[in-house]
């Protein structure tokens, strides 16, 4: 069967023209290396882009200890960055479309907000930022009537590659014609079409923005107003635990920022004032009915960095203690707290580049999003 | 006497070891860990290959993985050149492409190792 050949392959010209053998190898390659890899031939990159070679890649991988470390992208006004903490690789990154606004991030997968020019049409897509692809969700406004439009009070992403391969998309919108009733809808990307979960009766005045999958429910924390969770199961809609958080005092600036990392669900409080500045740590139990005090990081050996703005970039929670971290945002510059020694150290210098802008932050409250590089199909 | 034609006595004679190693009756788990790295990491590159075309042959899935697993630790970080040149690789992509690539997922080349090996 074989022909002739003058001298026998060597083996690994064998693997290399066996796609199942090969296959087995870059199975066990970082999401990173097989972005960059995509350029060895057309082949190559037809094996990595596959979606069942994606599923079972995110598989393997998200199972696997060490985990990776996150990355992140940086706003900046309509410009994007990657920013990586541990490498500190930091470089401009391109949506498709400029005017793209970051609803969520949810375990390497992004929900978009997209529009072909500063006013118009809103598209909503699931993204991948590591493989750049992209799927537009295709939502019924109901109605081609202005007034009888059904209005989405929140749109939220829950990936778990834990649990599945496959993502949902949570829409929570009125009901038409009524004001006090709203519905739960889900996409599942498997199945590729929308369910209707829940219809309910309980007045959601608010937009709901900045929610967080966690736990099979979605959160939406303010920690000093109303907060709201739906039960996914049920799409029920309930209120979580409150956060006792201190009293500010006179004179002190009180910051919270409610963040996920690496299934964890954190409220970071950072007070300043004049002689005394920290940050607490607080979070929410496994079980989701109640907070506690995680970690208390005296802010003075930086003290100097903070007489402007100041901000928190992100949390960084590891599978080890030693790996799990906090980024602190000042202008021109992200400085990494480690909370296992109490260390902090500058990750970020941005004073040369051309965003830098003196006493001002380079990215405002929450444009940090941290993802995990993955090959995960949309 | 079972003839092998796929696979050379160099390469048979060192799966045949791994296997002794892993069927010893009184080896821990910690000693057989320590065999493997030592055994693995102790192998010149080209001759990964052969084993991993030995072990796949011979059904001796534990083995394979691990040989796997080391060439796969061992193109981490290696170039797109390097890939091409180790694996016998033409690129029908042309330059144009190959520049627009690079250019969107530019964060995927930082930190790649030179091309000095």
């Amino acid at each position: 069967m074989n022909a002739k050949r003058p001298k026998s392959p060597r083996s690994v010209e064998i693997i290399s023209g066996n796609d199942d053998l090969l296959l087995e190898i870059i199975l066990l390659l970082p999401p990173k290396t097989l972005v960059r890899f995509q350029s060895v031939s057309r082949h190559w990159q037809s094996l990595i882009f596959a979606a069942s070679f994606g599923r079972q890649h995110t598989r393997l991988h998200h199972c696997r200890r060490p985990k990776p470390q996150p990355s992140f992208l940086l706003r900046n006004v309509l410009r994007f960055f990657y920013f990586n903490p541990r490498s500190k690789h930091f470089l401009p990154f391109n949506f498709t479309s400029p005017h793209t606004r970051i609803l969520q991030s949810s375990n390497g997968l992004l929900l978009v907000e997209s529009r072909n020019s500063p006013y118009g049409r809103r598209d909503y897509f699931v993204c991948n930022p590591t493989t750049r692809q992209a799927r537009k969700l295709l939502i019924d406004y109901g109605g081609s009537e202005r007034r009888k439009k059904a209005v989405i009070f929140g749109l939220c992403l829950a990936f778990d590659p834990s649990k599945s391969p496959y993502y949902d998309v949570v829409c929570l919108r009125g009901v038409q014609n009524s004001t006090s009733n709203y519905r739960v809808e889900v996409y599942n990307s498997e199945s590729q079409t929308w369910k209707v979960v829940g219809e309910h009766s309980i007045a959601v005045s608010v937009k709901l923005s900045n929610g967080i999958y966690w736990n099979d429910g979605i959160y939406w924390i303010r920690p000093t107003s109303r907060s709201l969770y739906l039960d996914l199961q049920n799409g029920n809609l309930g209120n979580p635990p409150g956060i006792r958080t201190p009293w500010r005092k006179a004179g002190e600036i009180n910051k919270n920022y409610i963040m996920e990392s690496n299934g964890h669900f954190h409220c970071l409080a950072m007070y300043l004032r004049p002689d005394m500045k920290y940050l607490i740590v607080f979070e929410l139990l496994a079980d989701g009915s109640g907070w506690f005090e995680k970690y208390w990081v005296d802010l003075n050996p930086i003290a100097g960095e903070m007489n402007g703005p100041v901000g928190v970039m992100g949390i960084v929670r590891g599978e080890r203690e030693d790996e799990s971290s906090v980024l602190f945002h000042v202008p021109g510059k992200i400085i990494s707290h480690r909370f296992c020694d109490g260390s902090f150290e500058v990750v970020l210098d941005l004073t040369r580049d051309k965003i830098y802008v003196e006493h001002r932050l380079q990215f405002q409250r929450y444009d940090g999003y941290q993802f995990i590089e993955t090959l995960a199909p949309v | 006497m079972i003839p092998l034609p796929l696979i050379d006595g160099r390469t048979l004679a060192r799966v045949i070891t791994y296997l002794n190693k892993h069927t010893e009756d009184d080896a821990s788990d910690e000693a057989k860990r320590k065999f493997d790295e030592e055994f693995l990491y102790g192998m010149e590159v080209g001759v990964l290959y052969d084993a991993a075309l030995a072990a796949n042959y011979l059904d001796i899935g534990g083995l394979f993985h691990e040989v796997c697993q080391r060439i796969a630790d061992g193109m981490m970080n290696k170039s797109v050149e390097w890939v091409r040149k180790t694996f016998h690789i033409e690129s029908e992509f042309t330059s144009e492409e190959e520049v627009q690539i690079k250019k969107e997922y530019a964060w995927a080349w930082e930190g790649v190792d030179s091309n000095a090996d």
